[in-house]
């Protein structure tokens, strides 16, 4: 009898310390994962309790996401984040394992992507909280991509302690980046006349093809256009303006559905020139209003970017910026169409 | 007395702020090395408190430094040593302290474990452990320098390092963080330097007085029948595959170029391909069933294309995901997954390869930590360890998991960024080859190894290059633990793009690194690389950077031309980059239309099969056995024959030999096929000589064979030879010493920087002083003799090196460009390496000037131009009668000829 207690407690103090530190609320992911978040159900994803753990399974061709669950960590100290896990996926399908993300920041990380059909394995990935995150940190396991199936075991967070990162010195010299000011208010550029209309033509800077042609017609720029070639072709203009503010831009456009991208150029100061990271798809019919911080790259120290060149090569946007470009490029490039597109109310700054 | 001990401290002041110097008190009386601090013995500690590397916090140990000298010896005592809390997590293999002495740039580690060992180097200095003392006393002759000299303790003690100036990066040899130290009164040690540098001056100049007699003196023929043939073996023929092929680029199919998809070319269409189951995109290198995984890959996969879709030769990488020590049961491959890849893919499988097998982590040391095996006695039992740990059925010790499975077995063929190719070709694997690179490993003495373990084993050889840089450093970044730069082009919509980043290493370190068309290495440095292993007689070359730099997503001939925001618009497109083009260039003009011939090499170098030489990794055989003299007497090789030169910017990498490229090495179980090839056999290092080798020797000179031989080298073994195979009877108890000799070869006196001690001889009849003592003895220190049709050549001073040093003598580098002089059938005159080859023609040289590229280029210019300052002017004197001369790159038909800095030349002499 008292082995039976001896060894009894001797399990029970075995288990407390596997689980002394654990931060995860049922890091068993027992039924069907209480206390955690599924992400991915609207897309259909579900989470069922197995014998052999969570069975995380998604039928989807797009992003089916997965368990979720949101913990408030300490900043700047550092923690192992762990996982058991096996899978089967589609062919083309992906499994992102470990992955964690710090909402304030817009950044996190993961530990690695996984295709194809898995066996039983633990992954483990160290990583700390950024002294400048408030950290509350979103914990995502596994995160579906394709249909599949992945068995998860467990999950584990837990604090390591302060993170000792030495960056005493090195990076007092590397350049600071100074934020790029925009002053509140509204630059309307519903008036403004669109110049320097030009295109490109199967890669080339050429006149516009016959046929293209853009306007201002009762504050809204009407763009005729016509692309003419199986290779990249695009349609831009010029608002000359000195524009001391670009933080946002707003307008409404009539798209004619045809899947052609809008992007803009910001001429800084100097003539650097800054091309925005993300087009606006022009993939709908109709009216459509945006409203939206203009998509610019982050400024990194160094970092020399294809998007940006030009003028005196700071990689900076330099205000008052000179003039902005529209530019509606061919999507894909080989593409010969012709159409419409109006943009109306094209508003730019901070507000 | 009072009096008297304050003017000793007053002499001893040791001053304390952060660049002082620090002048040390000579010692009274020499104080007795017995690890005991005795009062009056030693002066005060100096107050020099140990710091933890990089972040330069108080070290927790508090040792105690205390420092003296006299005439000869400098001492050092150092009080409360760590204890050893750890052995496996430190920076060195074993917890100790390292004393760094010398004149800059020539700094010598002295190591002194903490458990009474002291390891490095074995010789030449003593050291001795009491309770809380470890006292040391280093002869001041085995210093570079003269009474001043720059300093650092290092301390492990097996969890983390320490060290008595602090060291704010992790480089202890970082030269900024030493300080000097003075023997004395700086005035006088200036005064005294003077001095000697006249009383050498006065020795020099009498001398070469006595000299003079010997003018016109010359030594007679030294090398045998075979040297002077100028025959070449067939078994120096490049090594051909199944396919007919003697050599191939092999690339990852990551590239989009694979054979007969879109724009290929046929550098691509004619490679052999890397398969191997981290390139299935699945983001790290699988864990279990890797082999099943590959056969799986469909067609749409470029891997499964490779094998499913093409014919091209491939190799297979079972590089282990847990790196040394992956068990089986983890891998769990399916016995069916393994014949069948064997059935299928067996005919064009080259080989299943594994790179950096021993070395990286620790190297032999960790291994045997690992395996729990005991610290090995000898080479041959560390020999014999590693063969264990290569084939041990439990774990991948060589990172190689093929090792698990039989049906793989007969493919294996590990290389590693070290000499081990003579001892893994030994244990049966099936190639030779090195991992090396600018930055990594000695290039041309990495090929002579190589080339000479394939020669010797009839095997292929493959190299890995690994491309990236690490000088480049950007404003902010000087301070990091590693500062890398790659050529990538993979992201790069333009020549200009960069990226720069930070990691961080071992929890604490930064480590910077920085991507773009423009960086990592120069591009005509990378050119070199390729071309010198093809050159070299290379079978298999292998870019680890391949998949970043061999392809652009923009044409690098318009680029310039074209509209910024087209290019960024555009959909992108794939064409082989500027790098790309070189190799492509290369291999269409060079590999598929021209005849390389076999690589010269008349010297081979005889080393121990179980030498343990690891050069890039560690300064001691195997990593854990004490260093002789033998040993040292190999590194010194290397140096003599491949110099560091502060004039190439990869000097680490690119070297220029003032002998040339004409050196295998081969090793003491080679067969007398192997050592008949070559003109010369010179024993390297300690080299054991059993009866059979002894035989094969005997035989190999009366064949007409040269062989060069240390007394030190032949005298353990000289039973073993006829009495007569000597050219002179020697006393081994005769032992001398000189600094001066007189060389026939060159006509020339040639004083050495220190004395060196050898052992006289009395010339038999018929053998001849090609090298003598330039004093009244005369004594012979290189005794030519001949021996059937060939001759041997004995050199008496000790491993013909100066003592306790990696540096060899002077009459080691009179003797070899005699060798060289007598053994090529050409004179090559100009500063530059060369490879001299016998193709079906005639006579090749290649010739590599590893001058002018790099130096200059900064963060922000990172491939700047070649400085044609650095251009150099070569000659090629031919020994022969011939037809036609012509260059392969330029057509120039002139024997006299510009090598543009950083590039390459081939000028082949058509018989």
């Amino acid at each position: 009898m008292k082995h039976y207690l001896t060894a009894g407690l001797a399990g029970l103090v075995l288990l407390l310390s596997a689980a002394e530190g654990e931060l995860l609320n049922n890091p068993k992911l027992e039924k069907n994962a209480a206390g955690w978040a599924n992400w991915g159900r609207k897309q259909g994803t579900t989470l069922t309790s197995t014998a052999e753990g969570l069975q995380v399974k998604a039928v989807g061709p797009k992003l089916n996401q997965g368990p979720g669950q949101t913990l408030k960590l300490k900043s700047g100290y550092e923690y192992e984040y762990s996982c058991r896990l096996k899978g089967k996926l589609g062919e083309h399908s992906s499994a992102t394992v470990l992955s964690w993300n710090f909402p304030k920041l817009k950044r996190g990380g993961k530990l690695r992507q996984i295709r194809g059909t898995f066996d039983w394995w633990e992954h483990k990935v160290k990583f700390t909280v950024p002294q400048n995150s408030d950290g509350i940190t979103a914990i995502r396991p596994v995160i579906l991509t394709g249909p599949g199936e992945v068995m998860l075991e467990w999950v584990s967070v837990k604090e390591l302690g302060e993170a000792v990162i030495s960056r005493k010195g090195p990076e007092k010299k590397i350049p600071v980046i100074v934020p790029v000011k925009h002053p509140k208010k509204v630059i309307d550029f519903s008036q403004e006349k669109p110049v320097n209309v030009r295109a490109h033509v199967n890669e080339k800077v050429s006149p516009p093809p016959k046929g293209c042609s853009v306007e201002n017609r009762d504050g809204a720029f009407v763009v005729n256009y016509r692309f003419t070639t199986a290779g990249h072709d695009a349609l831009m203009f010029d608002i000359v303006k000195n524009i001391d503010s670009c933080k946002k831009v707003s307008m409404e456009i009539t798209s004619d559905g045809k899947g052609h991208r809008l992007f803009f150029v910001l001429t800084d100061k100097s003539g650097e020139a800054h091309l925005t990271s993300k087009p606006i798809l022009l993939n709908f019919k109709g009216k459509k209003n945006f409203n939206m911080v203009i998509p610019l790259p982050p400024e990194k120290p160094y970092n020399i970017l294809d998007s940006i060149w030009g003028g005196d090569g700071n990689q900076h946007l330099d205000l008052p910026l000179k003039s902005m470009t529209v530019v509606l490029d061919d999507s894909p490039d080989a593409s010969t169409d012709s159409g419409v597109i109006t943009i109306k109310n094209l508003n730019i700054g901070n507000w | 007395m009072k009096i008297k001990s304050l003017c000793i401290a007053a002499l001893s002041f040791l001053l304390l702020n952060s660049h002082a110097e620090i002048i040390l008190r000579k010692a009274e009386t020499a104080p007795k090395l017995d690890g005991v601090i005795r009062a009056g013995e030693w002066p005060e500690p100096l107050s020099c408190p140990f710091k933890k590397v990089v972040t330069l916090e108080p070290a927790e140990e508090k040792t105690e430094v205390r420092m003296q000298y006299d005439r000869e010896y400098l001492y050092v005592a150092l009080s409360n040593p760590v204890e050893i809390t750890s052995t496996s997590s430190g920076i060195f293999s074993q917890p100790r302290y390292e004393l760094r002495l010398g004149k800059l740039p020539d700094v010598k580690v002295f190591a002194v474990t903490l458990d009474g060992r002291h390891i490095y180097p074995a010789n030449g200095w003593d050291a001795a452990w009491g309770k809380g003392v470890i006292e040391l006393r280093i002869p001041l002759s085995l210093l570079s320098g003269y009474r001043i000299y720059s300093c650092n303790i290092v301390c492990d003690n097996g969890k983390g390092a320490s060290s008595m100036f602090p060291i704010p990066i992790l480089n202890y040899n970082d030269f900024d963080s030493m300080r000097k130290i003075y023997l004395g009164n700086p005035e006088e040690i200036a005064a005294a330097e003077k001095r000697l540098e006249s009383d050498n001056q006065a020795l020099r100049e009498s001398r070469m007085e006595f000299c003079k007699q010997f003018a016109g003196r010359k030594s007679p023929l030294i090398v045998g029948a075979k040297a002077q043939s100028f025959q070449v073996p067939e078994a120096w023929k490049p090594y051909r595959f199944a396919s007919g092929k003697d050599f191939y680029f092999m690339f990852l199919p990551r590239m989009p170029f694979v054979p007969n998809r879109e724009n290929t070319i046929p550098l691509f269409q004619n490679a052999a391909y890397q398969v191997h189951s981290w390139d299935l995109d699945r983001g790290f290198r699988e864990k279990s069933q890797p082999l099943t995984k590959l056969l799986n890959d469909p067609e749409t996969n470029l891997s499964g294309y490779i094998l499913k879709k093409t014919s091209n030769p491939i190799m297979y990488n079972t590089e282990s995901a847990a790196g040394y020590s992956l068990p089986e049961q983890e891998l769990k491959e399916k016995k069916e997954s393994r014949e069948e890849f064997i059935r299928k893919y067996g005919s064009r499988l080259l080989c299943v390869d594994i790179n950096e097998s021993v070395g990286a982590g620790g190297g032999f040391p960790t291994m045997i930590r690992l395996a729990k095996l005991p610290v090995p006695k000898t080479k041959a039992e560390a020999y014999e360890q590693l063969r264990k740990l290569s084939f041990d059925p439990a774990r991948t010790y060589i990172r190689d998991w093929a090792v698990f499975y039989p049906e793989l077995a007969p493919y294996r063929a590990p290389i590693s960024c070290t000499h081990t190719d003579h001892i893994f070709l030994s244990y049966g694997f099936g190639m030779a080859g090195q991992e090396y690179g600018p930055k990594t490993l000695d290039m041309p003495f990495a090929h002579c190894v190589s080339r000479g373990a394939a020669r010797q084993y009839g095997k292929p050889m493959r190299y890995y290059l690994t491309t990236h840089d690490n000088k480049l450093v950007f404003p902010g970044c000087e301070k990091n633990y590693r500062n890398y730069s790659y050529n990538d082009y993979r992201k790069a919509l333009r020549p200009g793009t960069r990226s720069f980043s930070f990691g961080i290493k071992y929890k604490t370190l930064l480590v910077g690194k920085v991507s773009g068309p423009q960086y990592g290495v120069p591009k005509d440095d990378w050119r070199r690389c390729f071309i010198y292993t093809y050159m070299a007689g290379g079978n298999v070359f292998h870019d680890e950077s391949g998949h970043y730099l061999m392809y652009a997503k923009y044409n690098w001939k318009t680029i310039d031309r074209e509209d910024p925001l087209a290019v960024n618009l555009r959909e992108p497109k794939q064409y082989l980059s500027d790098m790309g083009a070189m190799m492509a260039e290369f291999y269409d003009r060079i590999v598929c239309k021209e005849d390389r011939g076999m690589v010269y090499a008349p010297v081979a170098l005889m080393w121990d099969l179980h030498h343990g030489y690891f050069s890039n990794y560690t300064p001691i055989p195997w990593g854990c056995i004490n260093s002789t003299e033998g040993d040292l007497m190999m590194h010194s090789v290397e140096n003599a024959l491949f110099p560091k030169s502060e004039r190439i910017y990869y000097n680490r990498g690119f070297r220029t030999g003032p002998y040339g490229d004409i050196f295998d090495v081969i090793t003491n179980n080679a067969s007398a096929k192997t050592l008949n090839g070559y003109p010369v056999i010179f024993f390297c290092g300690d080299v054991p000589v059993n009866a059979e080798l002894a035989k094969k020797l005997v035989d190999y000179v009366r064949n007409g064979g040269t062989l060069a031989v240390n007394w030190k080298q032949f005298e353990p073994f000289a039973k073993l030879f006829p009495t007569d195979f000597p050219g002179a009877e020697i006393s081994a108890s005769d032992r001398r010493k000189a600094q001066c000799s007189y060389s026939t070869f060159s006509g020339k006196m040639l004083m050495e920087d220190q004395m060196f001690y050898y052992t006289a001889a009395k010339l038999r009849k018929g053998s001849y002083a090609a090298v003598f003592t330039a004093d009244e003895r005369k004594d012979p220190l290189v005794i030519v003799s001949t021996y059937g049709k060939g001759k041997v050549i004995l050199s008496m001073p000790d491993f013909l090196k100066e003592q306790y040093t990696d540096r060899m003598l002077k009459i080691f580098h009179d003797l070899m460009a005699e060798l060289r002089d007598r053994t090529l059938p050409l004179k090559v005159k100009g500063d530059v390496q060369y490879l001299v080859h016998r193709n079906r023609k005639g006579w090749l040289v290649s010739l590599f000037n590893n001058y002018g590229s790099g130096f200059n280029r900064t963060w922000d210019n990172p491939q700047n131009q070649n400085d044609p300052k650095y251009d150099v002017s070569v000659t090629i004197k031919p020994g022969f009668k011939y037809k036609a001369v012509r260059e392969w790159f330029t057509g120039s038909s002139q024997l006299t000829l510009n090598v543009p800095a950083g590039d390459v030349r081939v000028v082949e002499i058509t018989k």
